[in-house]
């Protein structure tokens, strides 16, 4: 009745009733598994959720994504074979609010309203009544994480450390340069809690006894550096596994002669044409990659200045610059840090706030919130002219000798056979 | 037993899931298995029995596009504000209906105003039903009829590039282009569940009107012990909200207001006004607009059927484009006055006028003499066999 293009593999020839099934060929364990994105925006959480899971489809598993904006799906999916499903999600976050903690930030979300999240949760168990997952890897997805309780579905939690919160309570204030009364954290925390539970109490599902359980409960892949996770203090035995390469593969043309060689990446902000027009009078050589910006900005274009139109090759950029200035990019900061070089941030909203603030404590860069030419400037003066900070981003590489751009993808495909052994 | 699979795309509110309701209600009970695609869960979560249905988050687009077309003049605009503007989106959203519908194995596809899983259905053998008010059903024409018959220009322009990258995301999923962007809206059954004197599209060609569905839920109607003519009011806040108030509190007469938002703060304000009483819950439309001389609303589909059947006149005051076109029928019924200008003067002038001149309640005592005969209460029963006509037809 349906034609076969678009249609997801499994669901025509799928393994017997959602068992994990032992291939005949070579006894490699064969198991259905869903990717789940639900927070968050941009490619950020689709891209690496593929890279993770073409090995699984490789080795034979059925893999099925469930994402929250399908549209950005067919960019980074088309074309796979892999089938996706839109996510129950809340589309109409709250906005205008200053988040201060992991609770808050579910609040102004998936957690908005208990009615509203039983609605999606219910809807996330009749994907898994379908699809019969045996394997569920949530990146930012916490309703399909409390769909998952009390079923026979393993659960991996992946994706930097912002989206993975340590299982502790009080779960902690992220502002800490601006810290909100921990009274109003634990009422919110609390507020969380009780909406979980309150779902769960109508859903049957085991309740929690924090809300940090949701996450502790599954097993981490952890894709980032200890010194870029936020919440590093307040976790212990984990494992970072480092970042996923990006999917660029041009080599980075610097302009040429002499000078520092400086990155720039990211989202255009207000004082962007003058810092290009400063950084165009020389003495350093940038090569911008902004897909956004525009054209007036690409006039400035000279012999300090070039600009970048395709992805590039991060590890051939990160090897030959000598520090890079960017609004956002956890991978690229962790790519930046993994080669030995050092960085100045351009943080705009919280999560690279926090990116910022662990590459200062780091001592392998410096943040410039405020967004000023003058402050952009100087602080990339001091970040090429001052030692420590190169310094400071090689310490920080020599702790991850022997981390290579395959780790994360090796480390999740054992992660995996593991959890679908012990099923 | 047959899979019935029932899609809601566009719209907000209720509305859609509780249309559809009875319908399933009534498969249901005849053994078949039905599971519904929706825009909001939390209309499911609200409406349906999770033992019976199962619910599907629904692809759509859920941020603006950058480049709205405004003004909406045809169905089409809407298409391309709802996510038609970029073939290479449209065609993630049609992968992902058409994966929902692969895993759901529907033998039966139900749409209400879904024109992106309408466009998903394209190619496959699966029959179809497509049910709404006039609105979500536009006249299968070419180019799609402008909402104000006298604002046409450029639609036709507008139209042929929808159409473009329609074509463009259909031959991703190896769909032969559509030659007329209407035929995406071709079913085996066309249900509107409205009049022929309240479809949005005056002059439609042969159309199957069964009425509307059934209304069920909302409080028994509590009326300020007042002497006087009853007036029932279904309002959302807007910006001339207080005037009007004004105007009824001046009128003296026993008015019920429900106010979906904001009851609290405005029973406050008109404290002093033993006339006005204000509920935060729905009302129970029928017997409210039977108790009511006369009824105020945005000229929803809902509450205007609710007071026609019962013979009384409404005066309307639309704030979007269908509410609008729908208003005009109303007026043109000779039932009501709409004043979408929401202008003070203009909506204490109307009211006054309705309540005064006869002429209005005579024209909304003929529409109900019309349909007094009309069994919204079998309407349930008369899709389900429709349904079935069409899974008989369809069987191997």
């Amino acid at each position: 009745m349906i034609p076969e293009r678009g249609v997801p593999h499994h669901a025509a020839r799928a393994p017997q009733s959602g068992r994990v099934s032992l291939r005949a060929d070579g006894g490699l364990l064969v198991a259905r598994v869903l990717m789940a994105w639900e927070l968050g925006a941009g490619y950020g959480h689709l891209a690496p959720l593929l890279t993770l899971a073409r090995p699984l489809v490789a080795a034979g598993h059925h893999v099925s994504f469930v994402v929250r904006d399908v549209a950005s799906a067919e960019a980074v999916l088309g074309g796979s074979g892999i089938p996706c499903y839109p996510a129950p999600a809340n589309f109409s976050p709250s906005g205008g609010v200053t988040l201060h903690s992991f609770p808050q930030i579910l609040l102004s979300t998936a957690f908005n309203s208990e009615d509203e999240l039983r609605a999606r949760v219910r809807a996330w168990q009749s994907l898994y009544a379908l699809l019969e997952p045996d394997l569920l890897v949530a990146d930012h997805a916490p309703s399909a994480l409390l769909a998952a309780r009390g079923t026979r579905i393993r659960c991996i939690v992946t994706g930097n450390g912002f989206v993975i919160p340590p299982d502790v309570t009080p779960m902690p204030e992220l502002r800490s340069w601006k810290p909100e009364d921990p009274a109003v954290l634990e009422r919110a925390e609390n507020r969380a809690l009780d909406m979980a539970n309150g779902v769960a109490r109508s859903l049957k599902l085991p309740r929690l006894d924090r809300l940090g359980q949701l996450y502790g409960s599954a097993s981490p892949a952890l894709l980032t550096l200890r010194e870029l996770d936020n919440y590093a203090d307040s976790r212990q035995g984990v494992e970072y596994w480092g970042t996923l390469p990006g999917p660029g593969s041009a080599a980075p043309q610097w302009p040429t002669g002499e000078g520092k060689r400086v990155f720039m990446y990211g989202q255009p902000y207000p004082s962007l044409p003058d810092v290009l027009t400063a950084l165009a009078r020389g003495p350093h050589r940038t090569l911008v990659y902004m897909p956004k910006a525009g054209p007036e900005l690409r006039k400035l274009a000279g012999p300090h200045l070039a600009f970048a139109d395709v992805l590039m090759d991060m590890r051939a950029v990160t090897h030959s610059c000598d520090c890079a200035v960017m609004t956002n990019g956890h991978g690229t900061t962790s790519a930046m840090l993994l080669a030995g070089k050092p960085v100045v941030l351009l943080p705009q909203h919280l999560e690279m706030l926090l990116i910022a603030q662990c590459v200062e404590q780091a001592g392998a860069g410096l943040s410039a919130p405020a967004l000023k030419l003058e402050g952009i400037l100087g602080k990339l003066g001091r970040v090429l002219s001052e030692e420590s900070f190169t310094t400071k981003a090689r310490e920080l590489a020599a702790r991850y000798v022997g981390m290579d751009d395959e780790t994360p993808v090796r480390n999740f495909q054992a992660l995996v056979q593991r959890l679908l052994a012990e099923t | 037993m047959a899979k019935v699979v029932m899609c809601w795309e566009l719209g907000g509110d209720l509305g859609h899931v509780a249309r559809m309701k009875p319908l399933a209600e009534a498969l249901h009970a005849r053994g078949h298995r039905v599971s519904f695609i929706v825009r909001e869960p939390l209309s499911a979560e609200r409406l349906l029995d999770p033992q019976r249905f199962r619910w599907f988050q629904a692809p759509y687009q859920s941020e603006g596009i950058p480049n709205p077309i405004r003004p909406t003049l045809t169905m089409a605009a809407v298409m391309h504000n709802c996510g038609f503007n970029s073939s290479r989106a449209l065609l993630g959203r049609l992968h992902a209906w058409r994966n929902l519908y692969a895993l759901l194995k529907p033998d039966l596809l139900v749409f209400d105003h879904s024109p992106t899983a309408m466009l998903a259905a394209q190619g496959l053998k699966t029959p179809r039903i497509v049910l709404g008010t006039g609105f979500g059903i536009p006249p299968s024409t070419s180019p799609l009829p402008p909402f104000e018959p006298h604002k046409a220009e450029g639609i036709v322009e507008m139209e042929d590039g929808i159409r473009a990258r329609v074509n463009e995301a259909l031959a991703g999923l190896d769909v032969p282009p559509l030659t007329r962007l209407a035929d995406l809206y071709r079913a085996q059954a066309d249900v509107f569940f409205t009049f022929k004197e309240l479809d949005h599209y005056p002059g439609r060609e042969a159309a199957d009107y069964w009425g509307p569905t059934r209304q069920d839920g909302g409080v028994v109607p509590a009326w300020p012990a007042v002497p006087g003519r009853r007036v029932f009011a279904y309002l959302k806040p807007f910006k001339t909200l207080e005037p009007l108030l004004e105007t009824f509190k001046q009128a003296g007469h026993p008015m019920l207001i429900y106010l979906s938002k904001g009851a609290e703060a405005v029973r406050k304000k008109y404290a002093d006004a033993p006339n006005l009483s204000f509920s935060d819950k729905p009302v129970e439309l029928k017997r409210a607009a039977t108790e009511a001389e006369l009824v105020v609303c945005h000229s929803g589909h809902g509450t205007i059927s609710a007071a026609l059947l019962a013979g009384k006149p409404l005066l309307l005051l639309p704030l979007n484009m269908e509410q609008r076109m729908l208003s005009l029928r109303v007026a043109e019924l000779g039932a009501g006055l709409a004043a979408p200008a929401l202008a003070p003067e203009g909506m204490r002038q109307k009211f006054q006028r309705l309540m005064a001149e006869p002429a209005f309640t005579a024209a909304a005592r003929g529409f109900a003499e019309r349909y007094r005969d009309l069994r919204v209460e079998e309407i349930p029963e008369r899709f389900a066999a429709l349904a079935e006509r069409l899974l008989a037809s369809e069987a191997p």
